[in-house]
C-alpha cells in the first residue's frame, strides 16, 4: 500500500457523518431479522424474510415503513430503521463460519466481532462462558428464532385473549 | 515525508474520531456482552413459561414500535434476582428481573415497565451509551482501524495480527464494564423521561392497547428503601407527574383488562409462593 493510498484510505474512513441523509433512494438491508410487509402495518400479512445486505430501492416512507422496490421488482414494506443507505453498509461476519469465509478474502482483525468475543470469553472463564451460553438458549428460543407467521399467529392469538390492539374493547 | 504524513493522519483523526460509530453488528456485540455480564451476575429465570409470556407482552409492544427490528431482534429474558429492576442492553436485549415481576400486580404493569425499556431501544440509548464507553476508552480507534493504518505506514509491515486482537479484546471488556453501571443503574433524568413519554405513546398504538396508568402506579408504588436501581431514576414523583401529562396531551382512557390481569397472577404465580 503506498502512502497516498493509505492517505486516501484512512480520510474516507475518517470523513463525517451525513446526518441529513434522504429517505428514499438505494439502501441496504442492515439487520438479519428483517421482513418485507404487503403493507405498512407490523400485524399485516409477510411477503418474506430481508436478507441482511439486500439491496432495495425506497420509493415512499408512510410513518416509521419504508414502501420499497426488491430485487425481483415487487412493492413491499419494510421498517426504515432496518435499512442504511447503500454506501455507507458495511458486511460484517455473523458466526465464525463467516468470519472464515470473510478471513479468507482479506477480513483482519479491528471490530467487535464473533472472534473478539470468542477471545473475551476465553479470558473471563467458565462462569462468563456459561453466561454466554444462557444467552445463546434464550436467543434460540420461541420469538426469537421462530417462523415469522407461527410467532405472529401466537401474538395474535395473545393479543386476543387479553383484547389488546385489534381486539381492544375501547379503541 | 513520512512524518508529514503522519501529521496529517493524527491531525484527520482528532478531527474524525468523533464522528465514528459502531455499526449494527457491532451493537449487537456489545449487546450481548452486556447481557452476557448481566446473566452471570443474576441467571436467567428457569420458568421456560414466564419467559415465553414476558415475551408475547414485550412483542406485542416491540413490533408495533419505530424500531420494531433490531439486528437479530429482540430478546426479553427474566433475571432471578431480588433487585427491582428492567434493563435494555444494546440491540434489543431487554431483562427484567423476579423482584421487578414480584412487585407488579398486573400484565398491564409489566407491559409499562417493557414499554419504557423498549422506547429506551427506539431512542437508541443504549446504542448511544456504548458508542460513549466505545469513544471514551479508545476502543473506536482500534475499531475503525486507524492504529493499524497509522502502524503500517511508520513500520511498512502488517502488525501482528493476535496483538491487535489482544488490544481488542482488552477494549471490549473496557466498553463492557463502562456500559454496564449506566445501563443496568439508568440512564440521564432527560432520557428516563423521555422513555416514559415514548412509553406512553408505545402503550396506546393501535396494535398494542394496554393501560398507561399502570405504569404510573408501577412507578409510584416502588418502595423507598427497596428501589435498587429505580433510586437512579430521575425523581419518581416527576416521572408520574410526566406521564400523566403525557396522558392527558394524548386524551388516553384506555383500561386494564380483568382478563389480561388473570392471565398475569396465573403466569407469574410461582414467585409468590
Amino acid at each position: 500500500m503506498t502512502a497516498l493510498t493509505a492517505l486516501a484510505a484512512i480520510l474516507a474512513a475518517l470523513s463525517p457523518a451525513q446526518d441529513e441523509e434522504s429517505p428514499l433512494g438505494l439502501k441496504k438491508v442492515n439487520v438479519r431479522a428483517g421482513k418485507f410487509y404487503e403493507s405498512a402495518n407490523p400485524r399485516g400479512p409477510v411477503v418474506r424474510k430481508a436478507v441482511y445486505g439486500e439491496e432495495v430501492k425506497v420509493t415512499e416512507v408512510k410513518g416509521s415503513f419504508s414502501k420499497v422496490v426488491l430485487g425481483e421488482g415487487r412493492e413491499a414494506y419494510i421498517a426504515a430503521s432496518a435499512l442504511i443507505p447503500r454506501e455507507k453498509f458495511k458486511p460484517e461476519a455473523a458466526n465464525e463460519e463467516e468470519l472464515g469465509k470473510l478471513t479468507a478474502q482479506g477480513y483482519e482483525a479491528g471490530r467487535f466481532d464473533p472472534e473478539t468475543e470468542k477471545k473475551y470469553r476465553e479470558q473471563k472463564g467458565p462462569a462468563m462462558d456459561a453466561a454466554y451460553k444462557q444467552l445463546e438458549a434464550l436467543e434460540a428460543r420461541a420469538f426469537n428464532r421462530g417462523d415469522a407467521a407461527a410467532v405472529e399467529q401466537v401474538l395474535k392469538d395473545f393479543r386476543r385473549d387479553g383484547r389488546l390492539g385489534e381486539f381492544a374493547n375501547v379503541k | 515525508m513520512k512524518k508529514a504524513i503522519l501529521a496529517v493522519l493524527l491531525a484527520a483523526a482528532a478531527a474524525g474520531c468523533g464522528a465514528q460509530k459502531l455499526t449494527e453488528s457491532q451493537e449487537y456485540y456489545v449487546g450481548r456482552g452486556v447481557a452476557a455480564n448481566a446473566i452471570a451476575d443474576s441467571a436467567l429465570h428457569s420458568d421456560m413459561a414466564l419467559e415465553k409470556y414476558v415475551a408475547a407482552v414485550g412483542c406485542t409492544i416491540a413490533y408495533e414500535s419505530d424500531r420494531p427490528e433490531t439486528f437479530k431482534g429482540y430478546h426479553f429474558g427474566v433475571l432471578q434476582s431480588d433487585s427491582i429492576n428492567a434493563f435494555a442492553a444494546p440491540s434489543g436485549f431487554v431483562f427484567v428481573t423476579t423482584g421487578a415481576i414480584r412487585h407488579m400486580q398486573s400484565e398491564d404493569e409489566l407491559a409499562g415497565v417493557l414499554a419504557h425499556e423498549i422506547a429506551h431501544v427506539n431512542l437508541r440509548h443504549p446504542e448511544d451509551s456504548a458508542n460513549r464507553a466505545a469513544r471514551k476508552t479508545g476502543a473506536m480507534d482500534i475499531i475503525t482501524g486507524i492504529a493499524k493504518v497509522a502502524a503500517t505506514i511508520l513500520f511498512w509491515n502488517d502488525p501482528d495480527k493476535q496483538e491487535t486482537l489482544k488490544k481488542l479484546v482488552d477494549a471490549f471488556g473496557k466498553v463492557l464494564d463502562d456500559l454496564a453501571q449506566e445501563i443496568v443503574n439508568g440512564y440521564s433524568r432527560e432520557d428516563e423521561l423521555k422513555a416514559d413519554t415514548m412509553a406512553v405513546d408505545l402503550l396506546t398504538r393501535a396494535g398494542v392497547g394496554y393501560d398507561p396508568n399502570a405504569l404510573k402506579a408501577f412507578v409510584g408504588r416502588l418502595p423507598q428503601k427497596d428501589r435498587g436501581a429505580w433510586s437512579t431514576h430521575p425523581g419518581l414523583e416527576g416521572r408520574v407527574q410526566n406521564i400523566e401529562q403525557e396522558m392527558r396531551n394524548r386524551g388516553i382512557n384506555t383500561v386494564t383488562d380483568p382478563a389480561r390481569t388473570k392471565r398475569f397472577l396465573e403466569a407469574t404465580a410461582a414467585l409468590r409462593r
